[in-house]
């Protein structure tokens, strides 16, 4: 992991700690193979982020909805869409989509999302901000450790090294 | 429970990698299910039930599966056998699974035969050229089939079985080199039962063993391993003494209260003078005829005599033997050093005979046989198939070798779960008579010594990938075991029994109809169908557990006890040139010696020797003195038979006069963990056979040692040099 | 709730079979080094089982001490780490061990008294596929950090959410690390002793407890028992 020796590094030569644990934010998203809106979704057609995303309140990880669950309201929902045709052939193939990643989180972080959404009860657009405007999803916020730790301190959430880092 | 198993077929390839490794970036890709299956959720494990297959005990596992990976064994706690616990080559099944040199696709011989250069063939090429050489078989002489197997249980021995017979031919071979052949024939002639007993460790207060390995590679490690930490704190007053005898201080002995050593091969006459005293001062009780048995010969082995024969101290015997007559109940065990010597039965008979003269048999603490087919009995005949008797087949090894030599032989099919090349003592020359059979077949999932010699290999999955069921050959308690994949086929592999039942089927006739099924699947739900089995249940729960012992069997001739027919145990060599006996054990990680491409295995350290990756030979320090060797030397170990190089282990409680061997390393094809990790025991072996049950006899030759020099040196984990002394650390 | 974790070793249980070791490196993304590395005690396993040979009464003995890291309160690594990437946790009072803090000084392991903690001396790679058996729950490590065990704190966590789903306090006996977890003979207890009804709590009771080198003060939350000897020679 080349990363931990450039952190070695630059702890030592004390770097101020948000550059010594900035993640890069993509500067842009490979383009998608389905041009998802969220936007669409959530914002003009008020569908909760967790009918999608449904493991977001019991898991480590959100999950991505499978096509079945696409297709159980595209079937009839906007079917003559030519993205939504782009899910249908998806689904008539029986194959997944290969969705490009667009959330980076370093694999050094534990980051278990029920213990936000569902103890913490922080919205999802606290870390994930700006994605109910966009067309396409970017990550807009940077995960880095003092963004963690100031959201932490505030709620009186510990700023235990192992809570994240095991 | 089918349409959760569904998702890992489509899962396999792509969904979620990992969210760690190296230094590679993360995964960019993110490809959730076309169909999720039910209750599947990401980052929320699942566990499927199965059983293991690393050794013949037959464990219960459950592994625990992670976005279609699987990532860690752990016993099933449902399970009779082994209550949740697992032994260390128990995990490293993993390894197998995910092995980098697993075979993939079907391999046909590319290169002279023996030579172990192949080329990947389909699938149907490879199906072809089985069904075509059974063919020709067929027409021409059927009983020219051999089929040589690892003692298989459930059904795929059924199926092997069937498939033999409807094919015409008599000539199964099972081989394993740890089979029970002595024990069960010990047990037959004293307890009038040929069966393994059920040995209730937990429940007793007197542990006597001789040469006893059940701690680390006996019959069933884990089972036993549970009992003993019962046996020495969960009674709250009672902790079970345990008394070894042996040759060595093995990891079992080490954990003895008293370890009295004694030379190798005479633990039959150990046990008899013990059973002197017990007779003696009139410390038996259930045996009428024990006067009988001081008449017939048991009056001369008074602890005097044994003494002198064995080297144990005539007061130690005399103690031992008020102890456990007077510590009830009592058990008497004895181990594969006891059963592998040319006398194995005379051994295993006399330590059976103090069971007896204790009045351990049928008790709690004590041992008892259950009756193991009875959940079969609507089986009939084949109810044997299911669980056959736990015995080595050297003499059916020893037969087909002779016969192929002969040209008896046109096709060979072989199972790669056994390593006969590898485990079968040289002057029995097994590589060139099975290179003589005209067309050889393997099923394996590695190339080792035996399955490189095919001109065909067809891939199996582990046991972590098919659909399975065992019976564990002790401590089930009735108990059927089913394993079941707990992650999609990783390589391109096909079970033995599929391809069995789909070559039946296209050969047709009374083979076709002694398989009538359309997969191993099949097999199963037909087999356990009448037995009231709900197979799904079972297959959530891991088997079926009856949760209470199946009734105990009579033991009709522990009330009349015999004296076992006295033998000595002989040894190959002149004691001139070969001065030590030659002791070899099964590793307890590598057992004999399928697990040493494994490399969890490879690098745990020997529990007495502390090394790793590579073989060494253990002698006393007196005993190096003679020979002017010192700790860490190369030497040549020769035997009559061949000779082998090691690096020399001081070993501070070994009997004088002996040169002990773990079995398992020497590999010369089994991938690059196994290869170059020292030379091969088993080629110092004689081919002898025990006396009366014709099993292997490994403790049966004399060696010698030379300094010599060898690249390297022996790694061992454990320097208990200065500040790590014992005594330091309290 | 916060938890003062403890080990309990029984070494008249404890066999030396070497189970936990194999099952703490499958829990813990622990590298094989092979035969070299081996060579020069650059081994990575957490747990090992120490054979002493000792003489009694004039007879050579083994025993067997399975040695993981023994999570002193008084942690002699914890006060060498000039960044303080060994400290301990506020949770579950353990040693932690923070990867991504480590610069590799290895003076917590030079200050070690048991020799427990290992050093990645170099980028161990898991050939493919091997490392599909990873598990997910905590990081491989890379060169120049060091590890050690950490009585499967992801396990621990693992239990913890368990109870926090089910609005319940973690049971005795729920949260096993992979070694007791695994123990055919059942000499490894794991528990609570913030719990007094814990079994780890009654089991400091006895009279066979003793700690590794207790002299040196490091107060081990890792608690052997003595092995016993019966009545006879």
């Amino acid at each position: 992991m080349a990363w931990k020796r450039r952190l070695a590094v630059l702890t030592l030569a004390f770097l101020p700690p948000a550059l010594v644990f900035a993640v890069a934010v993509r500067a842009e998203t490979a383009p998608q193979p389905i041009r998802f809106s969220h936007k669409v979704h959530y914002t003009d057609n008020r569908i909760d982020c967790r009918f999608c995303h449904s493991a977001a309140n019991k898991s480590q990880y959100a999950n991505l909805p499978s096509v079945q669950k696409c297709m159980a309201c595209h079937r009839s929902v906007a079917a003559g869409n030519p993205e939504v045709m782009k899910i249908a052939k998806y689904w008539k193939e029986k194959k997944p989509i290969p969705w490009n990643r667009v959330t980076e989180l370093p694999d050094f972080v534990y980051f278990p999302h029920f213990r936000m959404v569902t103890y913490g009860k922080i919205p999802c657009l606290t870390c994930h901000p700006g994605t109910d405007r966009v067309a396409a999803a970017e990550q807009r916020q940077e995960f880095a450790m003092g963004w963690c730790l100031q959201c932490h301190r505030s709620r009186g959430v510990s700023i235990d090294c192992w809570t994240c880092h095991i | 429970m089918l349409d959760r198993r569904e998702f890992l077929k489509i899962s396999g390839a792509t969904a979620f990698a990992a969210l760690f490794g190296g230094c590679e970036r993360m995964p960019q890709k993110l490809i959730p299910f076309v169909i999720p299956p039910e209750h599947y959720v990401l980052g929320e494990s699942l566990w499927y039930a199965s059983a293991c297959r690393q050794c013949p005990a037959g464990c219960g596992i459950v592994v625990r599966n992670s976005a279609g990976r699987a990532k860690k064994i752990e016993g099933n706690p449902l399970h009779p056998v082994n209550r949740g616990k697992l032994c260390a080559r128990g995990h490293a099944g993993l390894q197998a699974l995910y092995h980098p040199e697993r075979l993939g696709r079907p391999l046909r011989l590319d290169g002279p035969r023996g030579s172990g250069k192949f080329k990947e063939i389909p699938w149907e090429e490879a199906l072809n050229l089985l069904l075509s050489g059974l063919k020709k078989v067929r027409a021409e002489a059927p009983s020219s089939l051999l089929m040589l197997t690892d003692p298989m249980r459930g059904h795929r021995n059924l199926v092997a079985a069937r498939f033999m017979k409807g094919f015409g031919s008599p000539n199964r071979v099972a081989w394993d080199p740890f089979g029970q052949d002595a024990q069960l024939a010990a047990n037959e002639a004293v307890y009038g039962v040929r069966d393994l007993p059920e040995a209730d460790l937990a429940g007793t207060r007197y542990l006597l063993s001789f040469s006893g390995d059940f701690l680390e590679t006996g019959i069933s490690p884990v089972h036993y391993g549970y009992a003993y930490g019962r046996m020495r704190q969960a009674r709250p007053t009672v902790r079970g003494k345990f008394v070894h005898l042996g040759p060595r201080l093995s990891m079992t002995a080490a954990n003895a209260d008293v370890f009295l050593p004694i030379a190798l091969g005479t633990e039959g006459f150990a046990a008899l003078g013990i059973a002197h005293v017990l007779v003696k001062e009139k410390l038996t009780r259930a045996a009428g005829n024990a006067s009988a048995l001081w008449e017939a010969g048991l009056k001369e082995y008074t602890p005097e005599e044994v003494g002198k024969r064995t080297g144990a101290v005539p007061e130690d015997l005399v103690e031992v033997a008020r102890e456990f007559a007077s510590n009830q109940p009592g058990l008497a065990l004895a181990g594969d050093g006891a059963a592998s010597c040319t006398n194995g039965v005379f051994h295993l008979s006399c330590v059976a005979l103090l069971n007896v003269l204790a009045g351990n048999v049928g008790k709690t603490g004590g041992i008892s046989f259950p009756d193991r087919l009875a959940p079969f009995s609507g089986r009939g005949a084949e109810a044997g198939l299911l669980l056959p008797p736990p015995g080595s087949g050297y003499e059916d090894v020893r037969d087909a070798i002779g016969k192929m030599g002969k040209g008896a032989f046109r096709l060979a099919i072989f199972s790669g779960d056994t390593n006969p090349a590898f485990t079968l003592a040289p002057s029995l020359s097994f590589r060139e008579a099975f290179l003589s059979v005209p067309m050889i077949v393997s099923f394996a999932p590695f190339l080792d010594e035996t399955s490189s010699l095919s001109d065909l290999v067809l891939p199996t999955p582990t046991y972590l990938e098919e659909w399975w069921d065992d019976i564990a050959p002790v401590g089930h308690g009735g108990a059927v075991t089913f394993g079941q994949p707990v992650v999609p086929p990783y390589r391109d592999t096909r079970p033995m029994p599929d391809v069995l039942i789909a070559a039946a089927r296209e050969l047709g006739g009374p083979v076709a109809s002694a398989l009538p099924w359309g997969s191993s699947r099949e097999c199963i739900e037909k087999t356990y169908a009448g037995m009231g089995i709900r197979l799904e249940e079972a297959h959530r729960d891991g088997g079926v557990f009856p949760g209470k012992e199946a009734a105990s069997r009579p033991a009709p001739k522990a009330g009349k006890p015999s004296l076992p027919q006295v033998s000595e145990a002989s040894f190959e060599g002149d004691p001139a040139r070969f001065p030590l006996l030659l002791h070899v054990y099964p590793s307890i990680s590598l057992y004999d010696g399928r697990g040493a491409n494994l490399s969890w295995l490879q690098e745990l350290p020997d529990p007495i020797a502390t090394a790793v990756w590579r073989n060494w030979v253990e002698v006393n320090p007196a005993t190096a003195a003679k020979f002017g060797l010192s700790d860490g030397d190369g030497v040549t170990v020769s035997s009559p038979y061949g000779s082998i190089t090691a690096f020399l282990v001081l070993h501070p409680a070994i009997a004088e006069g002996v040169a002990a061997m773990p079995l398992g390393q020497g590999h010369t094809r089994y991938g690059r963990n196994a290869v170059n990790r020292g030379d091969n025991p088993y080629r110092l072996l004689p081919s002898a056979s025990e006396g009366a049950s014709r099993a292997p006899a490994r403790q049966s030759t004399r060696v010698s040692l030379a300094r010599t020099k060898l690249s390297g040196a022996l790694v061992r984990t454990v320097s208990t040099e200065g500040q790590w002394l014992y005594e330091n650390i309290l | 709730m916060k938890h003062r974790w403890a080990m309990v070793i029984d070494m008249d249980r404890c066999t030396g079979c070497g189970a936990c070791v194999v099952a703490c490196v499958a829990e813990n993304n622990t590298a094989v080094v092979g035969e070299e590395m081996a060579a020069q005690g650059r081994l990575m396993q957490w747990i090992r089982v120490v054979r002493y040979w000792r003489v009694e009464h004039g007879e050579t003995r083994a025993v067997f001490v399975p040695t993981p890291c023994m999570q002193c309160e008084n942690a002699p690594c914890e006060i060498v780490c000039p960044v303080y990437a060994t400290y301990h946790d506020e949770d579950d009072n353990l040693n932690a061990m923070v990867y991504n803090r480590c610069i590799g000084t290895r003076y917590c392991a030079n200050n070690c008294p048991y020799s427990v903690r290992v050093f990645n001396w170099f980028d161990y790679k898991w050939e493919k596929p091997l490392d599909e058996q990873l598990n997910p729950d905590l990081t491989t490590r890379s060169r120049g950090v060091m590890e050690k065990c950490t009585y499967c704190i992801q396990r621990i966590r693992r239990g913890k959410e368990t109870a926090l789903k089910e609005g319940r306090p973690v049971r005795d006996g729920e949260v096993l690390p992979a070694c007791a977890q695994t123990c055919p003979p059942g000499a490894i207890l794991f528990g609570d002793l913030n719990d007094p009804e814990s079994a780890v709590s009654r089991i400091m009771k006895d009279l066979r407890r003793f700690r590794l080198m207790e002299h040196l003060g490091t107060e081990p939350r890792t608690v052997y028992l003595k092995r016993m000897r019966g009545p006879g020679r």
